[in-house]
């Protein structure tokens, strides 16, 4: 296989990956939770216990498989550092721009993981909680999905341009 | 920043500001302009 071709299939993963993973963030904000209030309360327990679990399932999964074919893909193009970096060392536009995709998508990757997961465990039910502390952990895993909706917007334009504006491979 | 992210037009309306920040310091960074980008310029290659 041509270090061309493993160039192309990693990036086909790491894009196949993103949209599980992007395509989910965008169904709980633009779909379930504007939705939510509009079930009535006895058929609430459809989307609470069996399509939102799914749903997280491969939400987080995704997010997980983006981030390592992501990274693969910037150590295989050699620019991993300067990208990291922003492009302050290089100087390079192309740089700048798919470093800062690479932060915003770390950043949402962690929020899955380490602040959406958890609270969603409690919201969920999967884990034990009070009343109390299920409101709470909704609405911390909510307030944490807008953040990543919000920032999937500068993410993904970092990405896009990064090749089609700068021409980084 | 929860009275925002409370509003999904509002979320969308700073995730389209951050983004125009973005790019200004992407472009501050490259020092040119994005049609630019990082290819180089031929003539300057043809005369090296």
């Amino acid at each position: 296989m041509t270090h061309e071709y493993g160039l192309f299939i990693v990036r086909y993963l790491h894009v196949l990956s993103g949209v599980m993973w992007i395509g989910l963030l965008w169904y709980f904000n633009f779909v379930q939770i504007p939705n939510m209030p509009k079930i009535p309360d006895e058929q609430k327990p459809a989307i609470g216990k069996v399509i939102a679990p799914a749903a997280l399932f491969w939400f987080r999964w995704g997010a997980a498989f983006t981030v390592l074919f992501g990274l693969m893909l910037a150590w295989m193009n050699g620019y991993i550092v300067e990208a990291m970096a922003l492009g302050l060392e290089s100087k390079l536009a192309g740089h700048a721009s798919i470093g800062f995709g690479m932060w915003f998508g770390l950043i949402m990757a962690f929020n899955v993981w380490f602040i959406i997961w958890p609270n969603q465990k409690v919201a969920l039910g999967i884990v034990d909680g009070t009343a109390e502390e299920k409101a709470a952990a909704a609405r911390k895993a909510m307030l944490f999905s807008r953040t990543n909706t919000m920032l999937s917007i500068p993410m993904l334009y970092a990405m896009v341009s990064a090749q089609s504006l700068y021409h980084l491979s | 920043m929860s009275k925002i992210l409370s509003s999904l037009p509002m979320t969308i309306t700073a995730g389209i500001v951050i983004t125009i920040c973005m790019v200004l310091i992407v472009d501050a960074i490259g020092g040119g302009s994005p049609s630019m980008g990082d290819v180089p310029n031929p003539a300057s290659l043809m005369n090296k």
